[in-house]
């Protein structure tokens, strides 16, 4: 018998270990526990440099030539590092960029592109409003973002990225959106 | 793609396609104490046999954890160098050769696997026997056996988490026979053959647990086969005259009872490498209604694949298994003609090596189908015998995912 308990012991000893380091990192490290990955951002954040080399701002936008393009994100950030990543080194009509991270709405009239994180679904409105001539180029991808006044809302579809456009938005808010991204848009009313 | 493989009988081969990890245990009616200890004596000394293999797979995820993910250093990411038009083509899922990611929402994924597996001679503990050793103490033994059994499969996920799946295989067995001198006509040969549907399996996927980025993944399988396969199949034996007797326990098509699967999966992956490890369970739940209730399974796997190339991930497994003998008994078969008849010769413990080959085809009409071949080769066998022992088994996968 004291032979049959070591044997028990050792088979369930080795599966505990096959599988303990995975278990054992659930309480030493923040895993990721969420179904979209950081790879779905990765590309998205390059969606968010191209979206901005395809906007025009009002000149008096920047206040000269070396002011850089500001790449505001708002709310909890889903992309970690990867914004950054994503710009290191990228200029935009010779611009550089830099991102900033804000809670609060006071800070983001300074913002030429914004996006507005899915846990700001309840602020989204008083956003849009006071933003509305501030030229920041809104994008998000909550839930009918581009209906409730966002400008581009980033979608996944049949496991690909795709995007929506809200073109009154986007004239509302004072920024100029080029055929070309509207061409491979989904275009949206606020009445749909 | 993982395969439905199969051992020594076709319930016990089917009963792979979505398992649970739920602790549980049979009804065991009727047991003496003399006879649990035997049992527990013998499942022990195969599972310590599989867990020597199972240290074998220690260093994987122990190497896989260790290490931080370079992705997200400060580097350029590869997407910022991609335009609207090419970013609007990429996966946000990457699918690829290897297989490992698990279904997006709202992903349908149908799949046909085919087996054939050759059962050849037979076994006692560790010892190969001769027909005539078989023949010494049975009026009849079986000499070979050949499965082919295809099995369609439908998944769906209604999250990223979940995926439900469903299978009903379809199976032709064959057993070839020989009379022996205890016979009134030894040298005889005849054969029997069963064919039908086997028990359907369904079950759901959940993956509980991820880590860097899906880097790492637990995956948690519970799995139910529903008795739909026959327990009643008849042929022709040595007698004409007599016509169809009922077939033995191998030739067999389901399980007659309602059967758990429950497992627990892991997965990693890394570059260009994946690996995964899973430890599952066939917990038989009743008795079936000729009496008895086939034994339970417990299974250890391991395994390593390698993208060769973006179309061909060639990968090896080992799989270490024991499975218990019959409980009761069916009536209508007398366990003194063939050893295939007696419930007391179906238990064993078993370690395959098994090496393939993932194809996936990255355009063209066929874009996302994915193609594996798999073979079985048995490296250790031990046999509560005289028992037709697996010499081979060969697997063929197609896998569409939309």
């Amino acid at each position: 018998m004291g032979v049959l308990r070591i044997h028990r012991l050792v088979f369930l000893i080795c599966t505990v270990l096959l599988i303990a380091p995975t278990i054992f990192s659930v309480f030493t490290t923040e895993a990721n526990a969420e179904s979209r990955s950081v790879r779905e951002y990765r590309i998205k954040a390059a969606f968010l440099y191209n979206f901005a080399r395809f906007t025009e701002w009002p000149a008096d936008k920047f206040r000269d030539e070396t002011t850089p393009m500001i790449l505001c994100v708002m709310g909890v950030d889903p992309f970690g590092p990867v914004l950054e990543n994503t710009v290191l080194s990228k200029k935009i009509k010779g611009r550089s960029i830099i991102v900033k991270r804000t809670a609060t709405i006071d800070n983001l009239r300074a913002c030429h592109v914004l996006f507005v994180s899915s846990s700001e679904w309840n602020n989204l409105p008083e956003i849009v409003e006071s933003l509305s001539g501030a030229a920041v180029l809104t994008t998000g991808d909550m839930d009918r973002f581009a209906k409730r006044g966002g400008i581009i809302k980033l979608t996944t579809k049949g496991n690909k990225i795709r995007f929506e456009i809200n073109p009154k938005a986007a004239e509302r808010a004072g920024v100029k959106l080029s055929s070309y991204l509207l061409s491979l848009a989904t275009i949206i009313t606020e009445d749909d | 793609m993982r395969f439905c493989s199969g051992s020594e009988s076709v319930h016990n081969a089917v009963g792979r396609c979505g398992k649970l990890l739920m602790p549980g245990s049979h009804t065991a009616g009727g047991y003496g104490a003399a006879r649990i200890l035997t049992i527990i004596r013998h499942v022990d000394m195969a599972l310590m046999r599989v867990a020597v293999f199972g240290l074998l797979l220690l260093p994987l995820p122990m190497i896989a954890s260790a290490q931080e993910s370079k992705q997200y250093q400060e580097q350029p990411d590869e997407f910022s160098e991609l335009n609207l038009e090419q970013l609007m083509e990429v996966d946000v899922v990457s699918i690829n050769v290897l297989g490992t990611h698990t279904h997006l929402e709202g992903e349908w994924m149908f799949a046909y696997q085919f087996m054939f597996m050759r059962m050849d001679g037979s076994r006692d503990g560790t010892n190969r026997l001769s027909d005539s050793d078989v023949l010494a103490d049975f009026p009849v033994t079986p000499t070979n056996m050949t499965m082919k059994m295809h099995m369609p499969m439908v998944m769906y996920a209604p999250s990223d988490d979940l995926t439900l799946m469903a299978m009903l295989p379809y199976i032709k067995l064959e057993m070839d026979h020989v009379l022996g001198p205890l016979s009134p006509k030894p040298g005889a040969r005849f054969t029997t053959k069963s064919e039908g549907f086997g028990d359907l399996n369904v079950g759901a996927l959940y993956t509980f647990y991820r880590k860097n980025f899906d880097e790492h993944r637990l995956i948690f399988k519970a799995a139910l086969s529903v008795p739909t396969g026959s327990i009643d199949k008849k042929d022709v034996l040595a007698n004409p005259a007599q016509g169809k007797q009922k077939l033995p326990y191998p030739m067999q098509l389901g399980s007659g009872t309602f059967d758990l699967h429950p497992a627990i999966t892991y997965v990693g992956e890394m570059g260009d490498w994946a690996w995964g490890g899973e430890v599952e369970a066939t917990i038989r739940l009743g008795e079936n209604s000729n009496d008895y209730t086939l034994g339970d399974r417990y299974k250890i796997s391991g395994w390593v694949n390698w993208k060769w190339t973006d179309w061909l991930a060639p990968f090896v497994r080992i799989d270490g298994e024991v499975w218990e003998n019959i409980d009761g008994a069916d009536p209508d078969l007398n366990p003194a003609v063939v050893p295939t008849a007696d419930p007391g010769r179906r238990a064993g413990e078993q370690i395959d090596l098994l090496a393939g080959v993932n194809l996936y085809a990255l355009g063209g009409p066929l874009k996302g189908q994915r193609l594996a071949i798999q073979g079985r080769l048995p490296v250790y066998r031990s046999l509560d015998g005289p028992q037709l022992e697996t010499d081979w088994q060969i697997t063929v996968g197609w896998q569409w995912v939309f």
